[in-house]
């Protein structure tokens, strides 16, 4: 009962954090001006993800190392340094668009310039960092990010024709904006299949002392839990693509955003796309300092864990402060939330084939995973990402320049 | 030989130069249906915004906050037409385009202190200002 209860627990929060910055602001943005065509994009970015959070607590489980650690360990620090700094730029200009996104929450509800928000939400962010272990902050921001359900509770009430929502997840090119349209579809990718997660994912599974016996239930939460949270993303697409796009309302903002929930919910509309959108923004914003550090401790070989007393493990404390506060500064020179996350979730495909080639070293290695390597079909989806991901990193940069 | 050569090397530079040109016309006027397409999209969230405040679905926060962000978002629109050449703003079309973000514009600060002013009738009337857009299918 106790196990069930616990798989229970990893699927709903693993739903309930899935939304965040990047993943409602691109699926917004992309459901107002290309309606239900880039439904394929999220199906394809969700499968992606369950999939690689699956091999990544699998490694951990397993191996009793992380995603960081494994690579420092098997093709040495060198080896590691070009993705680790490249997703150290990225996971802060992230971390600078989800404490930009809860402040903008914030300002939708209360007013004022969300610049006045930042601080607060930083200091937010490092008092939940310093004083709570990992199993309360997966689980309390799982659970209280589960109000992003509303998406979907909208998009079934909205009654939108089912023949052509389910034509949006055939891939097809649009007849206008081609570039806008690749953009947003690499935008997706990017948005969802974020490689701070996949660390993340597979440091958790130490930090709760997950081992082989819990394989079956890493690998029901990878799949079910980013299954039915990929649904809440296109869930926000569809709610945008019906409600904003016949009325021509483009999001290049969260105000305009926030209007998609209003038909369903009324005067509750705001107010839970507020919330959805402050309690997805913050709890990616844990994730992602947190990440920082785990990156930094594993990389370098620091005692880490947030589970550890802070005075144990005082350097990756140091560096999860540093990495809030670098941000903090970068998000109150006033950089449009909106506008920093379309970039950063985008650049992100840039490094996916950086971080996804060790990974396909790894998940055949019997050394670390024993007789769980890899199957024949996964190592062909991590060859394919790796492909497709050098050829997204090619074109990605010129599709920046013209799309956004 | 050295005819040859000059001709080649004035092909080239026509050829450049025209390929700058047809960029240059195809990026306006993309520049331009963008900023039509965001002059509908601002009209469109004055109005939902309007009618829901109307209809007490939403917070007088809200639509502040909802106004200054369409202000400042129709002001970066406004700068940009006007950062366009000289001779392309001497178009019908642009120079309608500058009129209706104008017109737009006019509406915002009537709105803005209509709803500061909690003074319903004129929302209303302001709202009646903007035409609603043609429906879109997604």
């Amino acid at each position: 009962v106790k196990k069930l209860a616990n798989l229970m627990l990893g699927v709903t929060t693993s739903i309930g954090s899935f939304l965040e910055v990047g993943s409602i602001s691109t699926a917004a943005t992309a459901g107002a001006e290309f309606g239900f065509a880039l439904l394929w994009a999220i199906a394809l970015a969700g499968i992606i993800l369950a999939i690689l959070t699956e091999m990544s607590g699998r490694l951990s489980a397993v191996s009793r190392r992380t995603f960081v650690a494994a690579v420092r360990e098997r093709f040495g620090i060198h080896f590691l340094l070009v993705p680790i700094l490249a997703e150290a730029v990225i996971d802060l200009l992230l971390l600078t668009a989800e404490i930009g996104g809860a402040a903008v929450a914030i300002r939708l509800l209360i007013g004022l310039g969300f610049q006045w928000w930042i601080l607060p939400v930083s200091a937010l962010v490092w008092l939940v960092l310093w004083s709570s272990t990992f199993s309360l902050i997966e689980n309390g921001l799982g659970l209280l990010g589960c109000v992003t359900l509303c998406f979907v509770v909208s998009a079934w009430l909205l009654h939108p024709d089912v023949a052509t929502v389910a034509h949006g997840f055939v891939p097809t090119l649009p007849n206008r904006d081609l570039t806008r349209y690749a953009f947003f579809a690499v935008s997706i990718v990017g948005a969802t299949v974020s490689p701070y997660l996949l660390n993340f994912y597979g440091s958790g599974m130490i930090e709760e002392e997950s081992g082989e016996s819990d394989l079956a239930t890493n690998r029901i939460v990878a799949g079910v839990g980013m299954g039915f949270g990929s649904v809440t993303a296109m869930a926000v697409l569809v709610t945008s693509a019906v409600v904003l796009g016949p009325q021509r309302i483009l999001v290049n903002s969260y105000e305009q955003a926030a209007l998609m929930l209003v038909p369903t919910f009324g005067r509750y509309g705001v107010l839970l796309f507020a919330l959805s959108l402050g309690i997805g923004c913050f709890g990616a914003a844990v994730e992602l300092a947190l990440n920082g550090a785990y990156v930094a401790g594993q990389s370098l070989g620091w005692t880490w864990g947030v589970n550890r007393k802070r005075r144990e493990a005082a350097r990756f404390t140091v560096v999860f402060s540093g990495v809030i506060l670098a941000s903090t500064a970068l998000a109150m020179t006033g950089v449009d939330p909106l506008k920093l996350t379309l970039i950063s979730v985008a650049l992100t495909v840039v490094i996916m084939p950086l971080v996804v080639l060790p990974f396909l070293v790894l998940m055949n290695d019997p050394a670390y995973v024993k007789a769980h390597t890899n199957s024949p079909v996964g190592n062909g989806i991590l060859a394919a990402l790796t492909i497709v991901g050098a050829v997204l990193a090619v074109i990605v940069i010129p599709l920046e320049i013209l799309g956004s | 030989m050295q005819l040859s050569r000059n001709s080649h090397a004035v092909g080239c530079l026509l050829a450049v130069a025209f390929a700058a040109f047809v960029c240059g016309c195809g990026s306006q006027q993309q520049e331009f249906d963008k900023l039509r397409a965001s002059l509908t999209s601002l009209r469109a969230t004055t109005a939902a915004v309007g009618n829901a405040w109307l209809n007490g679905q939403v917070s007088t926060v809200y639509i502040r906050t909802t106004l200054d962000t369409t202000e400042a978002l129709l002001r970066r629109d406004r700068e940009t037409l006007l950062s366009m050449p000289p001779d392309s703003l001497s178009d019908p079309a642009a120079r309608s385009l500058g009129e209706a973000q104008g017109r737009l514009a006019r509406v915002l600060a009537a709105l803005s202190h209509a709803v500061e002013a909690n003074d319903a009738t004129a929302v209303r009337t302001n709202l009646a200002f903007i035409a609603a857009p043609r429906p879109r299918v997604p």
